[in-house]
């Protein structure tokens, strides 16, 4: 039979993990706090005046239950245009392995995000507080922008029999001083996945 | 609902003249599909990841009982009438729609791999919020051979070689 899928946001805890995962059923922010479904706009993400600020990271993954012989091929992928004003060189990005599939574990390789809330959150790719699952790639983000239907980023290769969670994306922001400020735009990120 | 509901399902027929359908026609009890009609990714040693676990790709998946010693000649999705709607439901809890789709299968000739899955898509709205539920792409075809994408009509939307 069709599986029930859910999209879900890990969210605190600690490494290895998770206090919560959260049914995706209402906005889906990036801010600079890692919390779930946040009904405000408290955390928006700082326009620097040299550098970069980057939203916290988030892990979204998908929850498999219900009955089903076989789910693999999760894929992930944007409409090829994230029409959010990022200023020079900002980008929606997602965690990226050398080779392999792109999808975090969970929650074995879950990792907390952290920064400094209303102010950045640490980059992925930072060597010390980064995420340590892609922060020792040789190239540890990808443009979502770059992930389109025709090629989109493997996030779980992997066969599930059961209920249990893919792989998940580890998405963020990455913002440029001259970014514009204010609420973006509606963006919709798609998953697919193979079912019998 | 967390899911598309169906508008197709299988029916294999074998070389022996008998036929077995996704869905029992008399009691809409499901039978399980052949695991190696969805392609695993399987490495040089014949091991797959499943479940978090490496191990032996028949071991992962022994053929199920009502495959053994049979050979399926010809392969298809099509669509459900109200009577099997029913059933369904009555049997699994979940919903299938009753449409005008079209049927299309394909013959198999003995050494034939067959490729039968479905393709689901989720979208996730960041700010108007919540997920969608896309159309579900049915696939089919022959391993090394057409594979056909089919929309839930029952139309041919692609066709790779």
């Amino acid at each position: 039979m069709v599986a029930t899928v859910n999209v879900q946001q890990a969210v605190g805890g600690s490494d290895g993990s998770p206090a919560s995962y959260n049914n995706v059923t209402a906005s889906t922010r990036l801010q600079t706090k890692d919390q779930f479904a946040p009904a405000d706009m408290s955390y928006p993400i700082p326009i620097p005046t040299s550098g970069f600020k980057y939203s916290y990271w988030i892990h979204v993954c998908l929850d498999l239950s219900g009955t089903f012989t076989k789910i693999n091929n999760v894929r992930f992928y944007s409409d090829g245009s994230i029409g959010w004003n990022f200023g020079t060189n900002g980008e929606l990005r997602r965690g990226n392995r050398d080779s392999g599939d792109h999808g975090c574990p969970m929650p074995s390789e879950y990792d907390v995000a952290t920064g400094t809330e209303a102010d950045t959150g640490d980059a992925i790719e930072d060597e010390t507080d980064g995420h340590d699952y892609y922060n020792t790639q040789t190239t540890p983000t990808a443009n979502v922008a770059s992930d389109t239907e025709a090629s989109p980023a493997l996030i779980d290769s992997a066969d599930h029999t059961a209920a249990e969670k893919t792989k998940a994306v580890v998405l963020q922001c990455q913002v440029a001083s001259d970014a514009v400020q204010g609420e973006q735009s509606d963006e919709t990120l798609s998953f697919k996945y193979d079912e019998i | 609902m967390q899911y598309r509901p169906l508008t197709l399902f299988w029916i294999a027929e074998f070389s022996d003249g008998s036929a077995l359908a996704q869905f029992d026609p008399d009691t809409g009890v499901e039978a399980q599909a052949h695991p190696d009609w969805l392609p695993s990714k399987v490495d040089k040693d014949g091991m797959i990841e499943k479940d978090g676990k490496k191990v032996p790709y028949r071991e992962a998946y022994p053929i199920p009982e009502h495959f053994r010693n049979k050979t399926v000649k010809r392969l298809g999705w099509y669509p459900f009438n109200f009577d099997l709607t029913r059933k369904v439901f009555n049997a699994t809890g979940k919903a299938v729609l009753p449409t005008a789709s079209e049927s299309i299968a394909i013959n198999l000739s003995p050494d034939d791999k067959p490729v039968c899955y479905r393709s689901h898509e989720i979208k996730l709205h960041t700010r108007s919020g919540g997920v969608e539920y896309a159309e579900t792409v049915y696939v089919l075809g022959i391993k090394g051979k057409k594979i056909l994408h089919i929309d839930e009509k029952g139309k041919v939307n692609k066709e790779l070689n």
